[in-house]
């Protein structure tokens, strides 16, 4: 009789806890992110209790960092059976996102366009042929014109 | 091209499954409900959120062995360029562990780490067959995507 009214009362405080957890984490993520109009904390509140292994704990209460790095920072607390996640992000990664959809593509091809124009109309280097006549046998160096 | 849509088939059919998963979830549960003549929700009347999938196709593309929250939120970040914090982790895994049942999971973060597991369930197996394109699964749906995939203006049936 004894033993059904402590698990009763284990019971009754697991609730209890259960919804002040919950009524706690939605204040709080009420002022921090509703009313700075920010998205930087996440809660998420489980039941640690399971059917066929009933855990057992020595202190009512735990804390644990998780994470610790410079995007976040996660930590879960347990009342009891109940277990809060909750997450802070600390600054957004640096942008290195492949920007697909970022540039015009006509404009690539215009610019690549008249990058070739460019080059084509550099000096050409042609080849001189003039200057490289081989001499003649009988010492000429250059065959006389018929005209 | 062939084999180009042979992976676009094979991509489609594993959002579809996933879509099949839910859908028998949401199935059953209302069966199970109109037995106690109780009202039931649908699941994701409005869409379902992407890092669902994301996560899933994450832990999918991982071994058992690694599969750690923290491993998973890196891996997660590696993949798809976007960071996940660890109570959205968990929320998510607890979705795919409770609701669609593809995954098993000892949630204490407070237990030792030899105690602190995630593995893939049969049905879970089943779905990295599906991701990776192994030739033993059967696409039941690939001859209807292949009536609609149309890309170059020719259909590939």
């Amino acid at each position: 009789m004894l033993r059904l009214n402590i698990k009763n009362m284990a019971k009754m405080t697991n609730k209890a806890v259960w919804l002040i957890s919950h009524l706690y984490c939605k204040v709080w993520y009420w002022g921090r992110c509703t009313l700075r109009n920010q998205s930087d904390f996440d809660y998420f509140i489980s039941d640690l209790r399971t059917d066929n292994s009933p855990l057992k704990f020595q202190t009512f209460f735990q804390k644990k960092v998780i994470v610790n790095d410079d995007i976040e920072r996660s930590v879960a607390v347990r009342f009891g059976y109940i277990q809060i996640e909750y997450s802070f992000t600390k600054k957004k990664k640096e942008d290195n996102l492949l920007h697909l959809f970022g540039y015009d593509a006509m404009e690539e091809v215009i610019k690549a366009l008249v990058k070739i124009t460019k080059v084509s109309h550099h000096n050409a280097s042609v080849f001189s042929l003039a200057k490289r006549r081989k001499e003649k046998a009988d010492g000429v160096k250059y065959r006389k014109s018929n005209s | 091209m062939a084999l180009s849509i042979e992976k676009v088939i094979h991509n489609l059919h594993f959002d579809r499954l996933f879509l099949d998963r839910i859908d028998a979830v949401d199935r059953a549960t209302l069966k199970e409900n109109e037995k106690k003549n109780k009202k039931t929700k649908l699941l994701h009347a409005n869409g379902i959120p992407f890092h669902y999938l994301a996560v899933f196709k994450t832990l999918l593309c991982m071994r058992e062995a690694d599969m750690t929250p923290e491993t998973i939120a890196k891996n997660f970040e590696q993949l798809f360029g976007r960071h996940i914090k660890q109570s959205s982790l968990s929320r998510t895994l607890t979705y795919l562990k409770d609701t669609l049942k593809l995954v098993q999971k000892n949630k204490n973060a407070f237990a030792d780490s030899r105690f602190r597991y995630i593995k893939l369930t049969s049905a879970g197996r089943e779905f990295q067959k599906h991701l990776i394109g192994s030739t033993s699964t059967k696409q039941d749906y690939a001859p209807e995507m292949r009536e609609v995939i149309n890309i170059a203006g020719r259909r590939v049936s």
